[in-house]
């Protein structure tokens, strides 16, 4: 309910402002109000002395005159009252109780109002009634008693201090506001400037789609907060974006590339396929012996069969990309595999002049997808003989333990380390 | 205080009342005199009040006097026939009786380390240390303090306060002023204050 009453959008400086002015209300309250109540204790504590010292003093001067029934001189030991503002009375009694001389302050003065001696000697001890205090209490000579003494004192003083201290307060709690309130605006900066620079930061990466912003963290690094941990963790963040997004592009690089290498290759048995063709056309419209033409067209077929191929390979490399790639394993034995492939390689090894050696040992014998493997074998061993510069390509066989080992070793230019790391990417080839 | 008290209330009109007040009086002084322990023998010994002349107190008041204690000890009351016998006084009330032979009278108790107390005019002067008078109808004293001093003897100064610094000039005024009428008026101010 109550939100409906506050604005939607509060700054976190209006908000620190606030929480703070309020703490020290508070505080300034409670130790102000705990200051006044022990004031107004300790303030009767102190009259109440003073007054049973005062009349412990007026008490003890006025025994020869209480004794010798001198009420002149026990008015005038009375008198001495005058000199303080706040006693309204002093009233002396017999030891009968009667009233014997009295003090009684002016009643114009500061318009007090009139006072009076009760004719009679009241109850010993301290009464505090509405805003006086009155104490009455025996007067002793030799440890007789030989009268009482009262003594009636107002307490205007509390109430004067009481106005004086919630001036005090209300003077105190303006000036801590203007105070907390001018300090905060000043110091408000150190922690709202950080967020409003990462906020604008954000902002900007947002409009720009540039990575490379980073959110500036001006002040000295050794007093981190909360606020430098977000910033370093927006930082963070772009260094990862920015990082993704680099490999992104690259990635399209490399797809881009192999996409042009790709189509060239498609592009390249597609002319022989269309040459053939518009020869068995030809040859077909001349009436050419059946014999040659089913020659031309056994040539084009095998094109075909390559052009599918390659098509294959590429359906491959999405099925791969996209998971859909299934494996027919079937119990197959590796180095008789490679000996089988060796044997369709022979024609092209002896028409190139090139020589190899085998090292294989059988049988290995697992788990595999026959075609797959083949396929991986040909590849290698097809690249061993473009690349291999025509040196012995040594193709060997083993396996230790579980597992199967299968290496075709050329003596062409090689690779770097990195190119290794490389070749197993999506899309990847080594420049030749 | 308490003998005071009775006195007033039970005021007459005659000197007995005057006596009375003039009695507690002489009662209430040793209470604001500090006594010197040399001043006795012992710690028990009595304060010993002597009158000098003819007794004016009325026996009723002496005998009430005689059962108070003071400072912790018994007032003890004692005739002098004469001035030489004052020794083992602490306080000697001089009587009216004896003013013709002041001076003489004076000259032994000049000596005395004792307190001296009378209604004769002048008697401070003739060295004397307490002289009771009358003055505005109320009783009023007079001290010597160069008196006590020489008896050795601590005035309270509450009890000096009290005292009247100038000392009546004549006798006439004194005497005037124990008439009947005065007296009355005395009296009856006394009751209206503390007979209601």
């Amino acid at each position: 309910m109550t939100r409906k009453f506050l604005p939607k959008f509060i700054s976190i400086k209006f908000k620190i402002i606030l929480i703070t002015m309020f703490t020290v209300g508070v505080a300034l309250l409670f130790t102000d109000t705990a200051l006044i109540v022990y004031d107004v204790f300790a303030f009767k504590r102190i009259t109440r002395q003073k007054i049973a010292t005062l009349a412990s003093v007026i008490g003890s001067n006025s025994t020869a005159a209480i004794t010798f029934m001198d009420q002149a001189a026990a008015i005038e030991i009375l008198s001495a009252l005058r000199k303080s503002d706040s006693i309204i009375s002093g009233c002396l009694y017999t030891n009968y109780g009667n009233l014997f001389a009295t003090y009684l302050r002016e009643a114009s003065k500061n318009g007090n109002k009139a006072s009076f001696c009760p004719e009679q000697a009241g109850e010993l001890g301290f009464f505090f009634f509405r805003d006086t205090l009155t104490h009455s209490m025996p007067v002793l000579l030799n440890k007789e008693r030989i009268g009482t003494i009262t003594l009636k004192t107002d307490l205007l003083e509390i109430s004067n201090r009481l106005s004086q201290y919630a001036l005090a307060l209300f003077i105190t709690f303006i000036i801590s506001a203007i105070l907390a309130f001018w300090f905060l605006s000043v110091f408000q900066k150190l922690i709202i400037n950080p967020i409003l620079q990462l906020a604008s930061s954000a902002r900007l990466i947002s409009q720009k789609k540039d990575y490379s912003i980073r959110a500036a963290v001006k002040y000295d690094k050794k007093i981190s907060d909360e606020v430098t941990l977000l910033i370093d963790a927006f930082n963070d963040m772009l260094d990862k974006l920015q990082e993704g997004q680099e490999q992104l592009k690259e990635a399209v690089h490399t797809r881009d590339d192999f996409l042009l290498i790709a189509a060239h290759e498609l592009r390249t048995p597609m002319t022989p396929l269309k040459l053939n063709i518009q020869l068995i056309d030809k040859m077909l419209k001349a009436k050419k012996p059946a014999e040659s033409v089913l020659e031309i067209a056994t040539i084009a077929n095998r094109q075909v069969d390559r052009f599918a191929m390659l098509i294959e390979r590429l359906l491959d490399i999405s099925r791969i990309a996209s998971g859909q790639l299934k494996l027919n394993l079937e119990e197959v034995d590796l180095s008789s595999m490679v000996s089988e492939i060796i044997q369709r390689f022979k024609e092209e090894f002896t028409v190139s002049k090139c020589s190899y050696e085998l090292s294989l040992q059988q049988p290995i014998i697992g788990q595999w997808d026959r075609l797959r493997l083949e396929q991986v074998i040909i590849n290698l061993i097809d690249n061993a003989l473009k690349y291999g510069k025509c040196k012995p390509v040594k193709i060997s066989t083993w396996s230790i333990a579980n597992s199967a080992y299968l290496a075709i070793e050329d003596h062409g230019i090689g690779m770097t380390a990195e190119e290794q790391r490389r070749i197993f990417m999506m899309f990847e080839r080594v420049v030749t | 205080m308490n003998a005071s008290a009775n006195a007033v209330s039970s005021a007459q009109t005659d000197k007995s009342l005057e006596y009375r007040i003039k009695g507690a009086f002489l009662y209430n002084f040793v209470k604001f005199i500090d006594w010197p322990d040399t001043f006795f023998k012992k710690n028990s010994s009595p304060i010993v009040i002597c009158i000098l002349g003819k007794n004016p107190f009325p026996d009723s008041l002496l005998n009430a006097l005689t059962t108070k204690k003071i400072q912790n000890r018994q007032l003890f009351l004692q005739n002098l026939s004469s001035a030489k016998d004052y020794p083992g006084c602490h306080i000697i009330f001089v009587s009216l009786s004896e003013k013709p032979y002041l001076h003489h009278t004076m000259e032994h108790l000049c000596n005395a380390k004792a307190l001296t107390v009378s209604e004769i005019t002048g008697f401070t002067k003739s060295g004397g240390a307490i002289q009771l008078f009358t003055d505005e109808s109320k009783i009023r004293f007079e001290i010597n303090t160069d008196a006590t001093g020489k008896a050795g003897l601590n005035v309270s100064s509450k009890l000096l306060n009290l005292a009247k610094k100038a000392p009546p000039q004549e006798d006439h005024k004194e005497e005037k002023e124990y008439t009947q009428e005065s007296q009355n008026k005395n009296s009856d101010k006394y009751t209206d204050k503390y007979n209601d």
